[in-house]
């Protein structure tokens, strides 16, 4: 019961936040949704049982990728006045394909409830699946996290 | 305990959320915001799965499509600033041409 | 009454939780304001005797209610919001920097079980609310209008952001040799001893992990040497120019609080929590005494004595660099990072994973 009443309240300010994203009109207050989004996607995780990844999505997502969003708003300035970029017709066929898909969804999904299994998700295993299933690909990501340094890099730097 | 096709309806409304704003919007910088909410909706369907699932594997895919968000961030950021340096908008609507 | 309101308690779980949350997360939030308040009589006592003056001595006693007046002051001044700022985030970011501050408090155990929440993962829950922390920085500067604040949060949220891996780097050194995540395991680790007399405090094993993770949290806190951000004679006030009043409190109040934390956390990690040489005899002697629920008490007061002691020295210390170091240059920072710290981290980390892999 409490899990749900969680899941609730969770997903209302997820949702209400990821739209605020869009519709606000000053953007470092959009990008303080991002935020909010952020961490309480790291709360599903945490009620998911996947505390590590949930540590590591704050860690990254909120802690980097925010932090660098947020210099790119600092450093640039929009000097015209934002329109609305969000017309009725526009807002109508966003709610018309959710709801419907979520009419589908339960139709075919609700009945098939999946049965729980014994899980618990530490760092330890998830480190060791990485090292010894998925090296390959944890190498690959190192060479990609590199050559992303470099070229966001060599990308900003001052000309001349 | 609450059901896996909750999961599944809560990631279909973020995701939807975050192409309709990546769709409509004009700041480049809050397309990019808007990937990032696509990448944590699919992210919460991975973990809802593994979760049910019992299968760890999920987890580890998270993680690699945190790293990959991370790094398509910050080089997405780069190429923004480097447009807003020769630009001076940030109005996607009015970059249209390679060289004036 | 009482007893059978307390078994009452005891029995029912969400009532329990729910009690010893409120408890202990009181007892934290009490333990971080006392202690933000002594340290600003001790910084300036400290200084001043470096300094070979005296410091503040004309408030009570050796000026020990100097806290006290300095927080009167600070209620009565007017709270001024600048016309062209951010309502809303200006007044929010005083309030994050304060929550994010005191969080890591709540997987950080004071005692043996005196813990808020014992996580798993709770080394990796306290590194990310410290890079959570960098975003009211950003919020204050933006938020007050002011191109000097907005320089000087981008200084501080820089400086924060890249000093954070040489401090997650050797705090992975300390987890490769424990082994765990948890600080309940690697307080306990430190209580074996090597060759019987000397204690096993991962400060021996890792000297070069604790200088590496010393001068990363010296830049974390921004403190001098690393005092860039808030440069006090070169860019006006750094972030917190435009704060007046009992906002400006809560941001210097995080500040203190981001030392009392990063000194607790090296007292945990490298210098064996609430362990010391001769304290599990006295400990065992006391056991014949006391009973249960009083033993204890008396055990987690003595422990806590213990941590509170060493976090103090190191706090110390800290202050003992801040008055007489000068403070870096704006280029020797980063030259600092990428040629010297950065690969000492690396080579400790290198070190500890050969050394934990050939001895096991």
């Amino acid at each position: 019961m409490k899990d749900l009443i969680m899941f609730l309240i969770l997903s209302v300010i997820a949702v209400v936040s990821s739209l605020f994203v869009f519709l606000s009109k000053n953007i470092f207050r959009g990008a303080l949704s991002l935020s909010l989004l952020l961490v309480t996607m790291a709360m599903f995780f945490a009620m998911l049982n996947a505390e590590f990844i949930a540590a590591v999505q704050i860690l990254v997502y909120a802690g980097g990728v925010l932090v660098l969003i947020l210099f790119a708003i600092m450093l640039t300035k929009e000097r015209e006045p934002s329109v609305s970029e969000v017309t009725t017709s526009r807002a109508v066929a966003l709610i018309a394909f959710v709801v419907l898909s979520l009419f589908y969804l339960a139709k075919h999904t609700w009945e098939k409830y999946v049965p729980e299994k014994e899980f618990s998700a530490t760092g330890a295993s998830v480190g060791t699946k990485l090292f010894q299933t998925y090296v390959i690909p944890f190498e690959a990501a190192s060479f990609l996290l590199l050559a992303a340094m470099i070229g966001a890099i060599y990308l900003a730097r001052r000309r001349g | 305990m609450v059901p896996l096709s909750s999961y599944i309806m809560l990631s279909l409304i973020l995701f939807s959320i975050g192409v309709f704003g990546i769709l409509t919007t004009r700041n480049m910088i809050r397309i990019l915001m808007g990937v990032e909410i696509l990448l944590n909706s699919a992210n919460l369907n991975f973990i809802a799965f593994s979760r049910y699932m019992g299968d760890i594997t999920g987890n580890v895919f998270v993680l690699f499509t945190i790293i990959i968000a991370a790094a398509e961030a910050a080089v997405g950021l780069a190429i923004v600033m480097m447009i807003y340096r020769n630009y001076l908008t940030l109005n996607v609507g009015k970059i249209k041409e390679m060289r004036w | 009454m009482v007893a059978e309101l307390v078994d009452y308690i005891m029995s029912n779980k969400i009532l329990l939780g729910i009690s010893k949350g409120v408890v202990v997360g009181l007892f934290i939030i009490l333990y971080a304001s006392l202690m933000v308040l002594f340290l600003t009589w001790v910084e300036r006592k400290v200084a001043a005797r470096i300094h070979v003056r005296y410091g503040p001595n004309r408030t009570g006693p050796y000026g020990l209610l100097q806290p006290l007046a300095d927080g009167a002051k600070l209620i009565q001044k007017e709270d001024i919001i600048p016309y062209a700022a951010d309502r809303l985030i200006f007044t929010l970011a005083p309030v994050f920097a304060f929550a994010f501050a005191v969080l890591p408090f709540a997987a950080m155990p004071l005692a043996d079980g005196l813990i808020l929440a014992d996580l798993n993962v709770a080394l990796l829950y306290i590194i990310a609310l410290a890079s959570l922390s960098i975003i009211p920085v950003i919020m204050a500067g933006w938020a007050s209008n002011n191109k000097y604040s907005l320089l000087g949060a981008m200084r501080a949220a820089a400086l924060n952001l890249s000093y954070e891996i040489p401090l997650v780097l050797s705090i992975m050194g300390v987890v490769l040799v424990v082994g765990s995540l948890n600080v309940f395991d690697i307080v306990k680790y430190q209580t074996e001893y090597i060759f019987g007399i000397i204690p096993k405090w991962i400060i021996i094993l890792q000297p070069l992990g604790f200088f590496v993770f010393f001068v990363a949290s010296i830049a974390e806190m921004s403190r001098i040497p690393f005092d860039m951000p808030e440069s006090e004679s070169e860019l006006i006030a750094g972030f917190h120019t435009e704060y007046s009043g009992m906002k400006f409190a809560m941001l210097l109040f995080a500040e203190y609080i981001h030392m009392v934390f990063g000194s607790m956390l090296a007292v945990l990690l490298f210098f064996g929590g609430w362990h010391l040489p001769g304290l599990g005899y006295v400990l065992s002697f006391l056991e014949n005494f006391l009973s249960g629920f009083a033993y204890t008490v008396v055990k987690w007061a003595i422990q806590f004595g213990v941590i509170v002691a060493k976090a103090l020295a190191i706090m110390f210390v800290l202050m003992w660099i801040r008055m007489t170091l000068p403070r870096a240059r704006l280029h020797s920072i980063p030259t600092f990072y990428w040629k010297y710290l950065l690969p000492l981290a690396l080579i400790n980390l290198g070190i500890t994973a050969v050394a934990v892999a050939v001895v096991g």
